[in-house]
């Protein structure tokens, strides 16, 4: 498998075993990996289509290891990765060969939790679903619920501004945050936001969530928590049309509700996840939809009422309530299992990450299945429906010569589909190693150029996490060669190699 | 429904080949929020007949639009439709336009409750310093490919670009709207907030002046009343009905208590919304007059005491100290907005260097 990483060209100024030296100055020597065995289960995240050891792993406690740890990378030249549990679907915290790898999993305690001010303070390793399980004795818990949750590290959250089935009412990680303490590449700690609900000057807060590592590396998030719901409901609809399901979506929030959730999955979804956790999932039908409200027990009432007569207006052919607190779990733990379930049907699947207005998924729909059809490639549709977030899981078996080659091309192709519908490339998972490409698709050059000198102003000699998140011009030059329009070249000033 | 990017970029290119600056202005309604060094001269970048709604879509939650677009405007479409701007933005004048609104990042007394001018912003299309037309994030509601730029803009005073058009997510007006006022302690009014947030109460802004707590709250029609009779129960004799357009008048500042703003500074506290008396005695003794806004988190304040100790205290609590109109008491000795960690406003600095390198945005604007 060549790997899609862009080479900026950074030579490390010292050797592996002198960098190993330097840092065993003031770590104790558990946390520097460095033997090969001990560096395997870094080679990979949740993408682990790429693998690749870096020079070293290192593994600090203290926010003055890591400033150390940086100030010798800056000082020689090395490229860091920072990782948290390495649960990242598009390579984000793939390593470099030529880095080392900073991981955050030490950073493992809950700080504060602030009842009064409803937030708490949690290092970056800590765990999304472990920030709830803290604050759940005060009736509070934190909204951004990845289906990863149980694994991903809140500093991973932030890094790709992760989102999850509850983002339609309560939002992204970036909604959800009100401090970061951040180290960046010359040492320097940053201590951005706070408490008080905005501070003045440009944005740091939003500008760090999402950056995929690349602008600094986050010590510790200070995050908002909300009061669990009075009530929550969850009904689930079914339909023999997928698109017919899509258009209940927006009538759904055409009239004016929110719900807490609102998820689609197509036949094939339903059956896996049905076979994989026996969820009572309609097996004749083509669609599911999960429309779950929350609040008090007067609006939930009314509101999953009105969310019923709609999607029944809307051409649902059977609407189930959930009777009880089990039987709503059990419908969520079978959208929730739904990739694991899609990987018991097939040897590997590639899972998509597109995002399309809603009122599109009708038409994204058909072009999924264009291409399904075309490259004799399963798919099957997990979306976020609310949000108009597509998971489209694509079946193959890397074990077929040529295979996965042919996957990541339907794959973008999917990905250029949602941006011509007025989407974009990812909505949750980030471009990593995995999307540059599609990058070139959806920004122009300026627009690449802007980032990538905006990352100039947090990290100027390009150290942190370089060669992913945004392509260099020369790539997207070379792709563009690959579809000259109207005989016209882009790019002609680049250099072709 | 016009559209003058082609123009923008004449302009700003000009500039950029005459080393020229240009100060950025919509509709001027916020202009008394930054302090303008004289001795710089700027040509004005004006935003006005840059306007129309472009895309506005109610099923999608999502509306966007052109900066010079009067706010006035882009509300009454939504309220057409029976949808809001749910971060409730001040209209100091109603030639406000949206690209202040987001230039300026300021929001009302919706804001903790609901979120800030940032939270709902979901794209723009600027133009930066090197007069590039630039597109950033779009219209659907999660975009995570490259830096959220979009968000950066907001607040950031035009100080790295010019705001062409803006998508943002808005969201239904309730069903119904209720507003009340309770007599109570201002200790009172922190734990009252407190408690009501815990029962998950809708509220949707909560402000303290003069002896009294104003609650608005937002949900069904059954739901308010049942909260209304709890609350009628609890605060027999105290509760007195309140008109919604108070709102207004505390969001555009033309209640009777900013009056005072055109003889003295009046101060923008941010702070945790949970302190409670800490700061009211330290900030508001009996000659300082504040209306509590944003449910605790917003004080606006006038005060006898110098604008470095309102700011060592409010640092105690992560907070900040701006003043937000000022009478020309303190633009001679120190800064307007709460001065940031050195190594913030260096950041501040770079990232501002990469965006306008020449600095032809507002290069006049002091701080």
């Amino acid at each position: 498998m060549s790997l899609k990483v862009d080479s900026w060209g950074i030579e490390p100024q010292i050797k592996k075993s002198e960098l190993a030296k330097l840092f065993a100055e003031f770590l104790p020597g558990n946390a520097i990996v460095s033997e090969e065995e001990e560096l395997r289960p870094y080679e990979c995240d949740g993408l682990s289509a790429y693998r690749q050891l870096p020079m070293l792993v290192v593994i600090p406690d203290t926010i003055e290891q890591v400033q150390k740890i940086v100030k010798i990378c800056s000082k020689y030249r090395v490229p860091v990765v920072s990782r948290g549990a390495g649960t990242s679907l598009s390579g984000g915290s793939l390593p470099l060969t030529n880095g080392i790898v900073l991981s955050l999993a030490k950073f493992n305690q809950v700080l504060e939790i602030d009842t009064n001010n409803r937030c708490a303070k949690v290092q970056a390793g800590v765990r999304n679903l472990a920030i709830s399980q803290a604050a759940s004795e005060y009736g509070l818990y934190y909204a951004p619920d990845p289906s990863s949750q149980i694994a991903c590290s809140i500093g991973g959250n932030v890094a790709e501004n992760a989102g999850g089935v509850h983002c339609l009412k309560y939002g992204l990680t970036v909604h959800n945050i009100l401090a970061l303490t951040i180290v960046t590449m010359d040492g320097e700690i940053l201590e951005v936001g706070g408490k008080a609900l905005e501070t003045p000057g440009l944005d740091l807060l939003a500008i760090f969530t999402g950056s995929e590592g690349m602008l600094g590396i986050v010590i510790d998030v200070t995050v908002k928590l909300l009061v669990v719901p009075e009530k929550t409901k969850v009904l689930m609809a079914s339909f023999n049309d997928v698109a017919l399901a899509g258009e209940a979506v927006s009538q759904v929030i055409a009239q004016g509700i929110i719900p807490a959730g609102l998820e689609l999955m197509d036949k094939a979804a339903i059956k896996a996840a049905e076979d994989f956790v026996h969820a009572g999932y309609p097996l004749e039908v083509e669609a599911i939809l999960l429309c779950e409200v929350d609040g008090s027990s007067v609006d939930v009432e009314a509101q999953i009422n009105k969310a019923s007569d709609i999607l029944k207006q809307s051409g649902a052919v059977d609407i189930q309530l959930a009777k009880d607190e089990q039987q709503r779990q059990l419908f969520w733990a079978g959208r929730k299992g739904a990739f694991p379930a899609v990987g018991r049907l097939s040897p590997d699947y590639y899972c998509m990450d597109g995002t399309i207005p809603r009122y599109k998924l009708g038409d994204i729909l058909k072009r999924i299945q264009d291409l399904s059809d075309q490259y004799q490639l399963q798919v099957v549709n997990v979306f976020h429906a609310g949000d108009g977030n597509l998971h489209p899981l694509i079946l193959y078996d890397a074990n077929n010569e040529g295979e996965l080659a042919q996957t990541e091309e339907m794959g973008g192709k999917i990905l250029t589909a949602c941006v011509e519908l007025g989407g974009t490339i990812t909505g949750e998972h980030g471009v990593g190693v995995e999307k540059l490409d599609q990058m070139c698709v959806q920004y122009s050059d300026a627009e690449r150029d802007q980032f990538l000198a905006l990352k100039i102003a947090f990290d100027p000699n390009n150290l942190l996490n370089p060669g992913k998140g945004i392509p260099q011009l020369h790539r997207c030059a070379e792709l563009g060669a690959l579809h000259v329009h109207h005989g016209q070249l882009p790019h002609p000033e680049l250099e072709r190699f | 429904m016009t559209d003058l990017n082609k123009q923008f970029i004449e302009q700003i290119t000009q500039a950029k080949e005459q080393n020229t600056s240009l100060h950025i202005c919509g509709g001027n309604s916020k202009s008394f929020l930054v302090d303008i060094d004289k001795a710089q001269e700027v040509d004005e970048l004006s935003t006005e007949g840059h306007s129309g709604i472009i895309n506005y879509l109610p099923s999608e939650l999502t509306i966007t639009v052109r900066s010079g677009t009067p706010l006035i405007e882009v509300q009454q479409a939504l309220a057409d439709k029976g949808q809001m701007l749910p971060f409730e933005p001040p209209m100091y004048d109603e030639k406000s336009t949206i690209g202040g609104v987001i230039a300026s990042g300021l929001s009302g007394a919706r804001r903790p409750f609901s979120g800030s001018v940032r939270d709902f912003v979901l794209g723009t299309e600027v133009i930066n310093g090197k007069a590039e037309l630039l597109r950033f994030g779009g219209e659907v509601m999660k975009n995570v490919a490259g830096y959220d730029v979009s968000r950066l803009m907001v607040g950031a005073q035009g100080r790295l670009g010019l705001i062409s058009s803006v998508s943002l997510k808005v969201l239904p007006v309730s069903e119904k709207e209720q507003s009340i006022a309770i007599e109570m302690a201002s200790e009172q009014f922190f734990d009252t907030v407190q408690q009501w947030m815990q029962q998950s109460y809708p509220l949707s802004a909560a402000v303290y002046y003069g002896e009294k707590a104003y609650f608005r709250f937002s949900a069904s029609e059954s739901f308010i009343e049942q909260i209304i009779k709890n609350i009628s129960s609890k605060f027999s004799g105290l509760l007195s009905p309140v008109d919604n357009q108070f709102w207004s008048q505390i969001n555009n500042q033309t209640h009777d208590f900013f009056k005072d703003a055109s003889n003295r500074n009046l101060l923008k506290v941010l702070l945790p919304m949970y302190l409670k008396e800490v700061f009211s005695k330290e900030f508001a003794p009996k000659e300082a007059m504040q209306i509590i806004d944003w449910g605790g988190a917003c004080r606006w304040l006038y005060t006898v005491q110098s604008i470095e100790s309102i700011r060592q205290h409010a640092e105690i609590f992560e907070g900040t100290a701006q003043v937000f109109r000022d009478n020309g008491q303190y633009s001679s000795s120190c800064v307007r907005e709460h001065p940031r960690a050195n190594a913030i406003a260096q950041l501040e600095m770079r990232i501002q260097q990469q965006f306008d390198p020449q600095k032809i945005f507002n290069r006049h604007y002091a701080n």
